[in-house]
């Protein structure tokens, strides 16, 4: 196992040096001049040489991305080319709004996607099944911009009611406020994530219901529940973990737009503004915390099979 | 600021009209500091505080009362409260924070704003000497600068490091105008020299980018402080910013202004602003909306959105106008843009009219080559109308005139999307309105950035321009000028390339200082443009629509961005 992990750990590095160098370029080749962008039509040839040098980009490719590079492994993530604050303190400040925001949406994922999926295996077909399934379709189909924004208003139309916008209210100063920020954003992201997973947990679970030794269980004289809990759901959660794995590295992508909508402050907002301003340091740097959260969540990902399903070996 | 709506839109993308008005001012783009009555500024040599008329007022204003704070959304972040590179959400709280020597309304020129000058004199057509006014107070903060009066030193030191800033906002101006300064012994005193007489002197001047800042906050230890602080004599200081959050801002307890109409009481009468950093559109009508309100002001995005918000009549409406519009640039060096005929025949196949009820609901009026917020400065719209006069048939055989054809092919070049709405509303009806005239449009939509490279490298025909928000008239005329909107031969070459006498009538209308020689000149030269046909066609500016909480009193208008300097406004009755 110990060398599995090493060997992963390695392997991720390379990844994530790939994306760095190729998030690196790409966003220079990219058409349009950050300093351009940072000064305005007015601007002189002389003020947009000027920005130019301050921001660095008058240095050689290689050059820029050392120094990016070397700054990040000694701790040093840069400052922004557009507001100049330390990328680490944005992060720090940013990172737990998104992992509240993470953290509650894979609760909500796993809490509501497998109990009813197996709701949905167990009474395949049924009404039951048939609502769940189609609740789940409607959760895959609807963007969730859309049904964020309808969050937001059909409350205030009916009600009046609002979360609280435009201000983060942490947990620990006051819990309630804080789930009522929260909770709706949690929700939106979480319904399309629960519904795959809701679908996937039902695939897998009838797949696993229809093995010999289910069939053994069953004639040995167990109860359903016990054949179900006991001897299906571990075994078929397999792909469910994988897809869960890969649904987190999704949420980072989603929570860009839904973080903006409803004004939380964390790193998906913070990407998203950083990507319109071609801030360069700030994107390489987000882009390597997105690269590390895949690499890492993959190789907790590939040690819970070991876990789930003990056949699996890794040497 | 001049030119920020494109800092802001490429950095933030936000609506620098919802900006301004998040502020609580008069309305947004009407965030202009217009150039009605510029002209040399001798009058009143001895104003007070709050010269000139008191401006007119939003909400049914009784006492003022004292206390509340006041909530408004921004769709940007503040980026920096140094006010000589900051852009975004900052350039609107500028106004709060810091003084400026005067302010002049464009939209109202009877308003004067004497802040830390009590007023000026003009020796010659190039100098200004203006007296500093005792008790502009330094409030407290958190960069350890005293609580003192500011000084003439202090301006000295201030336009310096514009000046020393290639990057700073004002440095067109102080960079490029201002060649001289000087404190007198006693402090009280700051003379500045021009390079020459300048008829842009007025709305430059008050600006909120050369706002006035304690020379202790600019020294080295504290400059790079003023990202996240403030140190400065305004009505107001900034008592914390969260990056992505917002900013709180509270009464300056040394702010020297009174409010002699209600019996000298001290302003600012709210406690402060809470400033929220809110991007999307619904949360922030969500906001405001909602039961108790979060936010206290909304511009609404157009006029249905404002009725539908206020459908019961329970907020106060403002409408204003707005000095922002799409435009379409053509570059005289390429062909067919060369020949004054397709460029005139360009100009007659524009409808604004139908642009105007199509995308504004009627909220909307036509620009000349000075968009109409700028005041009497533009043609008298009859004249204009019938210069400029939609008339697809002339365009026809004006095409045909210069081709022998019936129909031109023409390239363009345009954003593909755009996070400002009235574009992607304009383009498919100017596209079919070209199509229509004669014009083949051959559409290279571009991503954002491709778009802005080429246009700053003049890489293109022509090119649909997104909004821009432009404060004086400087900047149009400059478009038609051979050396484009910065004088630097980028961004664009107007049709004085080919007219040499409209490049030397361009910048000499910018050293009429007299206001009526200002606007005398100006007509001339529009219809001087309008005979050879302008390279730059400002299509059409629209008004905005801000909803007030009923509470929310007295807010100044009529006056534009100079309305940031008033603080008699007030809350009254906010739970």
């Amino acid at each position: 196992m110990q060398t599995f992990i090493i060997r992963r750990l390695l392997i991720g590095v390379l990844i994530i040096f790939v994306l760095s160098v190729a998030v690196f370029y790409l966003l220079r080749i990219v058409p349009g001049d950050p300093a351009v962008r940072r000064c305005g039509l007015q601007c002189t040839e002389a003020q947009i040489a000027a920005i130019r040098e301050e921001m660095g980009l008058n240095d050689s490719y290689p050059q820029q991305y050392w120094d990016w590079l070397s700054g990040v492994l000694t701790g040093d993530l840069g400052t922004s080319q557009v507001n100049d604050r330390p990328v680490s303190e944005s992060i720090r400040n940013r990172l737990p709004v998104t992992l509240e925001l993470m953290v509650l949406t894979m609760i909500m994922t796993i809490f509501v996607g497998i109990p009813f999926g197996i709701i949905s295996a167990v009474w395949k077909n049924s009404p039951v099944d048939l609502s769940v399934r189609f609740t789940a379709i409607l959760g895959l189909a609807v963007p969730a911009f859309w049904v964020a924004t309808m969050v937001l208003i059909i409350p205030v139309e009916l009600w009046g009611y609002a979360p609280p916008i435009g201000e983060y209210i942490p947990f620990r100063e006051d819990p309630l406020r804080n789930m009522q920020q929260f909770l709706p954003a949690a929700a939106v992201l979480a319904l399309g994530s629960a519904a795959g997973v809701m679908r996937l947990t039902r695939s897998s679970l009838l797949e696993t219901m229809r093995q010999d030794y289910m069939r053994t269980a069953r004639a040995k004289g167990l109860k359903e529940r016990s054949v179900v809990f006991g001897h299906g759901l571990k075994n078929s959660l397999i792909p469910v973990v994988t897809v869960l794995g890969l649904q987190v590295s999704g949420l980072l992508g989603g929570a860009l737009i839904i973080e903006q909508i409803f004004t939380l402050p964390g790193l998906g907002d913070y990407t998203f503004r950083a990507l319109f301003a071609k801030d360069f340091e700030v994107v390489q740097t987000m882009t390597l915390y997105a690269g590390v959260t895949v690499v890492l969540l993959n190789l907790a990902v590939d040690v819970s099979y070991a876990w789930l399903d003990p056949r699996i070996r890794y040497s | 600021m001049a030119g920020s709506f494109w800092n802001k839109y490429t950095t933030q993308r936000l609506s620098r009209r919802r900006m301004l008005q998040s502020t609580g001012v008069a309305g947004a783009a009407a965030g202009a500091v217009l150039l009605v009555g510029c002209g040399g500024g001798d009058d009143d040599p001895e104003g007070t505080p709050g010269t000139g008329t008191t401006p007119s007022a939003t909400g049914e204003a009784g006492t003022p009362v004292v206390g509340g704070r006041y909530s408004v959304a921004s769709t940007a972040d503040f980026d920096t409260f140094d006010p000589y590179i900051g852009i975004a959400a900052s350039v609107g709280y500028f106004p709060r924070l810091y003084n400026t020597l005067v302010n002049f309304s464009s939209l109202d020129s009877s308003f004067r704003f004497d802040d830390l000058s009590t007023g000026y004199e003009q020796p010659d057509d190039s100098t200004y000497v203006f007296a500093i006014r005792p008790g502009v107070k330094v409030g407290p903060n958190a960069l350890g600068v005293p609580e003192r009066d500011l000084v003439a030193s202090d301006i000295v030191t201030s336009y310096d490091r514009i000046k020393s800033l290639p990057q700073s906002n004002a440095f067109a101006f102080i960079g490029t105008w201002v060649t001289s300064q000087e404190a007198s012994a006693d402090d009280m005193t700051y003379t500045m020299g021009m390079k020459g007489p300048y008829g842009y002197f007025r709305p430059r001047i008050g600006s909120a980018i050369s706002t006035i800042v304690p020379k202790e906050a600019l020294t080295d230890e504290n400059i790079g402080k003023l990202r996240q602080n403030a140190a400065g004599a305004g009505a107001f200081i900034l008592d914390s910013y969260t990056e992505g959050q917002g900013a709180s801002i509270s009464r300056n307890p040394n702010y020297y202004r009174k409010d002699e109409a209600n019996g000298g009481a001290a302003i600012p009468y709210i406690d402060g602003f809470d400033v929220k950093i809110i991007t999307d559109r619904s949360a922030m009508s969500t906001a405001f909306s909602a039961s108790p309100p979060q936010l206290d002001v909304y511009t609404a995005a157009d006029v249905n959105e404002a009725l539908s918000l206020n459908s019961d009549g329970k907020y106060t409406e403002r409408k204003d106008p707005v000095n922002t519009f799409v435009a379409f640039t053509m570059n005289p060096d390429k062909d067919p843009w060369k020949d004054d005929r397709i460029r005139q025949a360009a100009m007659h196949a524009i409808n604004r009219e139908q642009i105007i009820e199509l995308v504004y609901s009627g909220e909307a009026k036509a620009n000349g080559l000075v968009h109409w917020p700028l005041g009497d400065i533009g043609l008298p719209d009859d004249e204009r109308d019938e210069l400029q006069k939609y008339d697809p048939a002339k365009s026809k055989e004006l095409i045909k005139a210069a081709t022998g054809e019936d129909t031109i092919d023409i390239t363009v070049i345009f954003p593909a999307e755009s996070a400002i709405e009235e574009h992607n509303l304009i383009l498919p009806i100017w596209l079919e309105q070209m199509a229509a005239a004669g014009f083949n449009v051959k559409q290279e939509p571009q991503d954002f950035a491709a778009w802005l490279d080429n246009y700053t490298n003049l890489n293109y025909d022509a090119s649909l321009a997104l909004n821009q928000v432009y404060e004086t008239a400087e900047f149009n005329m400059d478009f038609q000028h051979s050396k484009g909107p910065a004088g630097n031969n980028i961004y664009a070459k107007g049709v004085g390339a080919l007219y040499p006498d409209i490049d030397a009538e361009i910048d000499r209308v910018k050293t009429l200082t007299d206001p009526e020689e200002f606007k005398t000149a100006m007509h001339e030269l529009q219809r001087r443009l309008y005979e050879v046909g302008p390279t730059f066609l400002p299509l059409v500016s629209p008004y905005s629509f801000t909803l007030y909480q009923p509470y929310v009193k007295a807010i100044p208008e009529g006056i534009g961005a100079s309305g940031l300097w008033v603080n008699t406004w007030y809350l009254d009755g906010k739970s």
